[in-house]
């Protein structure tokens, strides 16, 4: 038995109207975060990976996730704590797999181009061994020590992002930066020759 | 070399760079290897932190922001290209299950079970049907088989009791009706369309249309043009 079913044209083409207008606004709102958080994104990544053109990458990919879930997001103030998440999380994924690749490549082939002097004078020794130190520090020390870092952060703002009370950011940091000084001391030495 | 007892405290204090206490101050007052592991400890933090500043301060290139603006699909758009795909999706899916659903529907009932010849109460009009067949007019033959079934309505039954018989499509509860109307037909006795549908149980039941299917129409050559009545008048078929 066929039934016939009233479609109501007008009410269909409202209805399209008003999620268009809805989803323009959702963009215009992505849009302002993009221009305040997105800078953000960029340094930690690039505070994770040391490098413009993968951090560049990394912090893409972070704020296109975060597009794509803007709409799920229950509070919009919390946007920024969540990008940071996002692009740090990303950013470890991305450090890791390098690694595994480099190690990969290194066991298959011994003839990899290895990084000129120009490229190893263009960092700083201490820089160097201050990289190596982080990166062996573990994630939660490492996230506070990056948003710490990152200019206009205070504590409270970190213990904000982060969803911690200051208290225990305090103490990440602290024992964040004793694990960093036992492990550069021992160039102290190059410090002093800078 | 550091005092062992204050090497800790030098470490502490170098890095949450707090004012020191009365106690460590004065102690570096007195001891010169302290004071210089002090510094030392002091410029070690220094450095960690600007290292730490340079890294995460980095300047974010110019064309970042508007590279992920640029990147940043348009909802709309993909969403409208979506939309004609699934239309069409559905209705494909519709058209396959309504044509498999038709070509798996069992037969339920047997034609010749299901026909019965009918012919004119003879009560009512006895002169009518004893001319119609003395004429060698088609007998009308009802079926019982559901008109919801197209294909098997129009097939002409080619081994049915009669060539001549002609399928005309009533419900069961309206045989009787419809033989007394076929009998009140006299001059009638070419083709009989009849289109039954049932009354409407609920007047508040949603709005239905059946889909009007009309039986093949089987033409059969016709005898005479006019027969002659019994009065001497003609009368046209």
């Amino acid at each position: 038995m066929q039934e016939l079913v009233l479609i109501q044209p007008v009410r269909a083409a409202e209805k399209e109207f008003a999620q268009e207008a809805a989803r323009a606004a959702l963009r215009r709102e992505f849009e302002e975060r993009l221009a305040e958080c997105g800078p953000l994104a960029y340094r930690v990544a690039r505070g994770v990976l040391r490098n413009n053109a993968d951090a560049e990458d990394v912090a893409q990919e972070a704020l296109l996730r975060a597009y794509r879930r803007f709409e799920r997001l229950r509070d919009r103030g919390r946007f920024r704590a969540w990008l940071v998440r996002i692009a740090f999380r990303l950013a470890i994924d991305r450090l890791r797999s390098s690694k595994r690749r480099e190690v990969r490549e290194t066991l298959w082939s011994e003839t990899l181009p290895r990084p000129s002097t120009e490229d190893l004078a263009a960092r700083s020794e201490f820089q160097a061994h201050l990289d190596r130190a982080l990166e062996e520090l573990p994630e939660k020390h490492r996230l506070v020590l990056l948003l710490g870092a990152i200019e206009g952060h205070s504590l409270e703002e970190v213990a904000e992002i982060l969803s911690l009370p200051v208290g225990t950011v305090k103490s990440r940091l602290f024992f964040a930066r004793k694990q960093l000084a036992e492990k550069l001391r021992c160039h102290v030495k190059t410090i002093e020759k800078r | 070399m550091p005092c062992e007892d204050y090497r800790e405290a030098l470490i502490e204090a170098a890095a949450v760079d707090a004012r020191l206490s009365p106690a460590l101050r004065s102690h570096l007052d007195a001891c010169a290897p302290c004071r210089a592991a002090f510094v030392e400890e002091t410029q070690l933090f220094a450095a960690i932190d600007i290292g730490l500043r340079t890294a995460a301060n980095a300047e974010v290139p110019a064309s970042f922001l508007p590279g992920v603006r640029a990147s940043l699909p348009d909802d709309t758009a993909s969403q409208r290209g979506w939309r004609p795909f699934l239309i069409f999706a559905a209705a494909a899916v519709a058209i396959v299950l309504t044509v498999l659903v038709t070509a798996r529907l069992p037969h339920t009932i047997n034609d010749n079970q299901a026909k019965q010849i009918f012919s004119a109460p003879p009560r009512e009009k006895p002169e009518a049907s004893a001319r119609g067949e003395a004429r060698g007019t088609p007998a009308i033959v009802a079926s019982s088989r559901s008109y919801r079934m197209p294909h098997q309505r129009n097939t002409a039954p080619a081994s049915s009791p009669s060539s001549n018989a002609m399928d005309v499509l009533v419900p069961p509860e309206e045989r009787e009706a419809f033989a007394r109307f076929i009998g009140s037909q006299p001059g009638r006795s070419g083709v009989v369309i009849a289109v039954v549908a049932g009354a409407a149980d609920n007047k508040d039941k949603r709005l239905s249309v059946e889909p009007l299917e009309i039986a093949e129409l089987e033409v059969k050559p016709l005898e005479a043009l006019a027969s002659e009545r019994s009065d001497g008048t003609y009368e046209e078929q």
